[in-house]
């Protein structure tokens, strides 16, 4: 795990940025939802989101690697990913059963959710532990 | 030194800590679309949307 706090959140901005456009380009092949908006404008807002999402997923593998929760950067990245995924979606459902027109669910977007949720944890992983390879010394 | 010190621990401590927390409502945000700019986005990513 990066020593520096902020290198670790660097890390997960730039993880968060790729799997956004992982995100897109699985989107945009498996054709569960077709895109809105323009793709390059798609490009720009799911780089945000993405690296919106990979931040906070750092600061809970950073936590919990700080109280010994899990000793493996990747598994704990995975886990975390996909806990961070699941409460969103469990909210999500909450709002749908208030505001159903507003919030409806589509099976099979929540499951490719599911699968890029895993992916985001496998790239935040792979990332830190890079990170943590090169600071430690030879 | 002390002052060196307190400077790094809020730079590489305290500072991503507010990054994270501060991020963390904004994920909130835009997971829910609480107010059209991040509609694809939580489409793609399982969050219910209209």
């Amino acid at each position: 795990m990066p020593n520096n706090f902020g290198k670790a959140i660097a890390s997960g901005a730039l993880a968060g940025v790729l799997w956004g456009w992982v995100a897109l380009l699985v989107g945009s092949l498996s054709g569960i939802f077709m895109l809105e908006a323009s793709f390059a404008q798609s490009i720009a807002v799911f780089a945000m989101g993405g690296a919106i999402f990979g931040v906070v997923a750092t600061g809970f593998i950073v936590a919990g690697l700080q109280l010994r929760l899990f000793k493996r950067v990747v598994a704990g990245s995975i886990v975390v990913s996909f806990c961070l995924w699941l409460v969103l979606r469990v909210g999500g459902a909450a709002l749908s059963t208030m505001d159903a027109d507003r919030y409806h669910v589509v099976t099979y977007e929540t499951a490719q959710g599911f699968v890029l949720a895993l992916c985001l944890g496998v790239i935040l992983g792979l990332l830190l532990r890079h990170r943590e390879n090169n600071a430690a010394p030879a | 030194m002390e002052k060196a010190l307190d400077r790094d621990v809020l730079w590489s401590m305290v500072v991503p800590a507010l990054v994270v927390f501060a991020l963390a409502f904004a994920l909130v945000v835009v997971a829910y679309g609480f107010d059209d700019a991040f509609h694809d986005f939580r489409h793609m990513i399982g969050m219910p949307c209209h």
